[in-house]
């Protein structure tokens, strides 16, 4: 199982220092559905990368990414090509960028199956087609032939899925994983996310701004607010009984879809202040609505209110 | 069919190849073989046996030109893949791996510092000339622009999403670089070749008029100049034809780089 304590990533440039993530802590147990969810900039894209590995040198990670009781950020370049793709595979936000536009699918998906399992071509090449009608590509034996540009973007999508389980890795980080592609399509992507996750025994990290597609999937919701996590719990506790300002912002900015009612959905107000200049004490407390005096002194703890943990003067 | 002074290029040179090859499997015929009695009266003028004159020894100039053609168009082929892949390499190195870019680079800045046609002389003068320290001297004074490009190159393309997404999937570094970034970076470096083998003809020329180059009995169009340059005056076609080579095949060269460019340039299409 993945474990993060107290993970904090900041970016040093030359004028400023940006603290994209800090001192998150989640767990994602064997076998479950986790979602972080957060609007643009909170850091959760970020979290995602630095379980893998790939933000780049200028990125400062400190606190502890435990996976199956090793330290991630501890291990060196060699050990963590083992971790990654192996143990930990990621899928992308754009599947079409994220697959290479001059090697055919079969080139690819050969490539990684070969250096992850003692394959021959032939072998390998079998096994991607599988793979790839697992994932419900039509005429998969045909089109592993075809470059990435020929396929839609859900089935990019499909393809990146297969490539990254052809490693049968124990957790799959999916960022973003249906924000490019059109709403039916989403839904066929998380379905078979699940399907594939009874099949292959494995756990899942869903990165989304779309509380629509974490409600669906999850077991377990992080909701990140500037780098900071808010409050954690189930989808019921989320949704029926949001304890922290910002989520219960979140919830009832969703428009309802029923024709006869009026819409009440109520955005929320104000911007998001810089990563580069945080507000003091709580993080929340520029468009909060139910600011006290306290929330500009000191930081929230988290305190557990019923089926959640929530970092909120409101609830001590 | 439409007739682009790009095809008219590649014709010419590809024809310029052939022939300059071919004329080595004719046989009887001896381009070096002079007539004694030309020896007495001088180079003659162009005529219907001698197209475009002879030398002072009688040598037909055509002959000789297309003969000089293989040795330079060699030259340029040869030094251009040396350089390209000594550019190619470093380049990648410096782009890809952040401590070495800055070792890299500065020994670049330090290579284009130097006035590249004085360090071949410099070399020329020390080693022995022959065709092949032409070749290497060359090659080994002309990467940095091919290193400057393709590390500019790589360092946009390894931020991609794919390259992120393959080392996500464990791909070795080596394998990386060489499979998922470098055919990325490969287009500008296929059009600096071709300028570049432009430039190695120049070169050539340049180091065989001053004596430093290829040299005689083989023929290239810097050592007919060179050849030429006592009859100036009386004779001042051995100077145009040889001329007149250089100049057209550097000319087609430029025009197949240019043209390559723009069908390369994806940025250009899209």
């Amino acid at each position: 199982m993945l474990k993060v304590k107290n993970l904090s990533v900041t970016f040093q440039s030359k004028q400023h220092k940006v603290s994209a993530v800090d001192g998150i802590s989640f767990e994602v147990p064997d076998g479950s559905v986790v979602g972080i969810v957060g609007e643009s900039g909170s850091g959760k894209s970020v979290t995602g990368y630095s379980i893998m590995g790939l933000l780049g040198s200028e990125a400062r990670v400190k606190g502890r990414i435990e996976w199956n009781g090793q330290d991630l950020l501890t291990l060196s370049e060699t050990q963590k090509k083992i971790i990654r793709g192996r143990e930990i595979g990621l899928i992308f936000q754009n599947p079409l960028a994220a697959l290479n536009p001059v090697f055919s699918i079969a080139d690819q998906m050969v490539e990684t199956l070969r250096l992850h399992h003692s394959l021959t071509y032939k072998e390998a090449l079998d096994r991607a087609i599988q793979l790839l009608q697992k994932v419900n590509i039509p005429d998969a034996h045909l089109r592993i032939f075809d470059y990435p540009h020929e396929f839609s973007l859900g089935m990019c999508q499909r393809i990146m899925i297969a490539l990254t389980l052809s490693m049968n890795p124990k957790l799959l980080i999916a960022d973003e994983p249906t924000a490019s592609l059109d709403v039916t399509v989403q839904a066929q992507i998380l379905e078979l996310l699940r399907e594939l996750k009874h099949e292959f025994q494995m756990s899942i990290l869903i990165i989304s701004h779309d509380l629509g597609i974490i409600a669906q999937s999850c077991d377990h919701i992080v909701v990140m607010y500037l780098g900071k996590v808010v409050e954690t719990g189930s989808p019921q506790a989320i949704f029926h009984a949001p304890k922290h300002p910002y989520t219960q912002a979140l919830i009832a900015a969703i428009p309802s879809a029923d024709p006869d009612k009026k819409n009440t959905a109520k955005p929320l107000t104000g911007e998001m202040p810089s990563p580069v200049n945080l507000p003091k004490g709580c993080r929340f407390n520029t468009r909060c609505p139910h600011v006290m005096d306290r929330c500009f002194q000191e930081n929230p703890p988290f305190v557990q209110v019923e089926g959640s943990k929530v970092a909120c003067f409101l609830h001590e | 069919m439409k007739l682009s002074v790009t095809k008219v290029c590649i014709t010419y040179l590809l024809l310029l190849f052939l022939v300059s090859i071919a004329m080595v499997f004719i046989p009887g015929l001896d381009v070096n073989a002079f007539d004694p009695n030309v020896v007495i009266t001088g180079p003659q003028s162009p005529s219907l046996t001698h197209w475009l004159g002879t030398d002072d020894l009688g040598r037909d100039l055509l002959l000789r030109c297309l003969d000089g053609a293989k040795i330079s168009l060699l030259v340029a082929l040869v030094s251009v893949t040396i350089s390209t892949t000594i550019g190619t390499l470093l380049g990648v190195l410096a782009g890809f791996f952040r401590p070495l870019d800055a070792i890299v680079m500065r020994f670049v800045d330090m290579m284009m510092a130097i006035p590249t046609l004085f360090l071949i002389l410099i070399l020329q003068v020390i080693l022995t000339p022959s065709i092949w320290t032409v070749v290497s001297v060359i090659g080994l004074t002309s990467w940095m622009g091919t290193t400057r490009l393709v590390r500019a190159e790589v360092l946009s393309i390894k931020e991609r999403v794919f390259v992120k997404a393959a080392t996500a999937r464990g791909i070795p570094t080596s394998r990386l670089l060489f499979k998922h970034v470098l055919p990325h970076a490969l287009n500008p470096v296929i059009v600096s070749a071709m300028l570049g083998m432009g430039s190695a003809i120049l070169i050539e020329s340049v180091l065989s008029f001053l004596g430093l180059g290829v040299q005689p009995p083989y023929a290239s169009w810097g050592n007919l100049l060179e050849n030429s340059l006592k009859y100036l005056k009386e004779a001042p076609w051995m100077t145009l034809a040889p001329g007149a080579f250089i100049t057209i095949s550097v000319l087609s060269i430029h025009f197949i780089g240019d043209s390559l460019r723009a069908k390369l340039d994806v940025k250009d299409r899209a």
